[in-house]
């Protein structure tokens, strides 16, 4: 059976098939959660991923096919993201030394070497940066975060991440400019 | 201070940008997607998700607004001028009357 494009499927859910719906999120699922992992705590993931479907669910009437489904949805899920940081409440200067514990400082002096690691210690390091980033994320307000975790950290264009937070390009560059000074500030914290 | 040295400002920055663009690798619960199903049947039980056949773009409801001020502005303008007019009228009908 050939598959069906995303338009007939949207169709179809709107003509009243909300079964219809379960194809899109099979085919979709992987780059919600791609995002979404990006952004929220591991254990957080699956929850704010459920509200995107269901904010798309909610949305489809309007969907206008200028654009492919997968965009649309995609900044349904960074709006999804941002709503999420906008209700959890933004934590003050975090005290480093309270996760260098003897191992993380091990994983800690092992970046700072600068020299190459293996495949296991390229995880824990990883794991380490990852929980380093969330706790300094946690110091910015959720527009700041958003700016920095789109632009600086993921690399995206400016125009791109604009139009996903639905701001002006200024004012995604100021806010990104504004967190990465944040940034290099609780950075230059670290090991003191 | 290891933080303060800018090299290692530089290793710290490049080691969180690569966690950023590597998150662990996750799939979602067996029954993950039977729970958002399960959500969006009751929601279209709702009615949403249907077509919208009344799709409102989103620009009226900023024009439109602005439109019923105007409007009264302009009715208010209206009928003070023509209160002002009848008013004129009146009295100088009044003056002008021979008896």
């Amino acid at each position: 059976m050939a598959t069906r494009e995303d338009r007939e499927i949207i169709e179809d859910i709107r003509g009243g098939n909300v079964n219809a719906f379960e194809e899109l999120i099979a085919r979709h699922e992987n780059r919600v959660f791609g995002i979404v992992r990006g952004h929220i705590p591991a254990d957080r993931v699956e929850e704010v991923a459920h509200d995107v479907f269901c904010r798309a669910y909610r949305s489809i009437g309007n969907f206008r096919f200028i654009k492919p489904f997968e965009h649309w949805l995609s900044t349904i899920a960074v709006r999804t993201c941002y709503d999420y940081w906008r209700k959890e409440k933004r934590r003050k200067e975090v005290p480093f030394s309270a996760f260098t514990d003897d191992d993380g400082r091990e994983v800690l002096d092992g970046i700072l070497s600068g020299v190459a690691a293996d495949e296991y210690d390229l995880t824990r390091r990883r794991r380490f940066a990852r929980e380093m980033v969330f706790r300094l994320l946690d110091e910015l307000s959720p527009e700041d975060r958003m700016a920095l975790s789109l632009v600086y950290l993921e690399g995206r264009p400016l125009k791109e991440a604009a139009g996903m937070m639905g701001w002006s390009v200024t004012n995604i560059k100021v806010r990104n400019h504004r967190a990465r000074q944040t940034l290099k500030k609780a950075l230059s914290r670290i090991g003191d | 201070m290891k933080g303060k040295d800018p090299e290692n400002i530089r290793r710290l920055t490049a080691a969180i940008k690569d966690a950023y663009r590597h998150p662990p690798e996750s799939s979602p619960n067996h029954n993950w997607r039977e729970g958002v199903m399960a959500e969006i049947r009751a929601l279209a039980e709702g009615g949403a998700g249907r077509s919208n056949l009344f799709y409102v773009p989103r620009i009226l409801f900023r024009v439109v607004p602005l439109m019923a001020a105007a409007s009264l502005i302009l009715f208010i303008a209206a009928w003070s001028a023509m209160g002002s007019f009848f008013n004129d009228l009146a009295v100088s009908v009044l003056t002008e009357l021979p008896f």
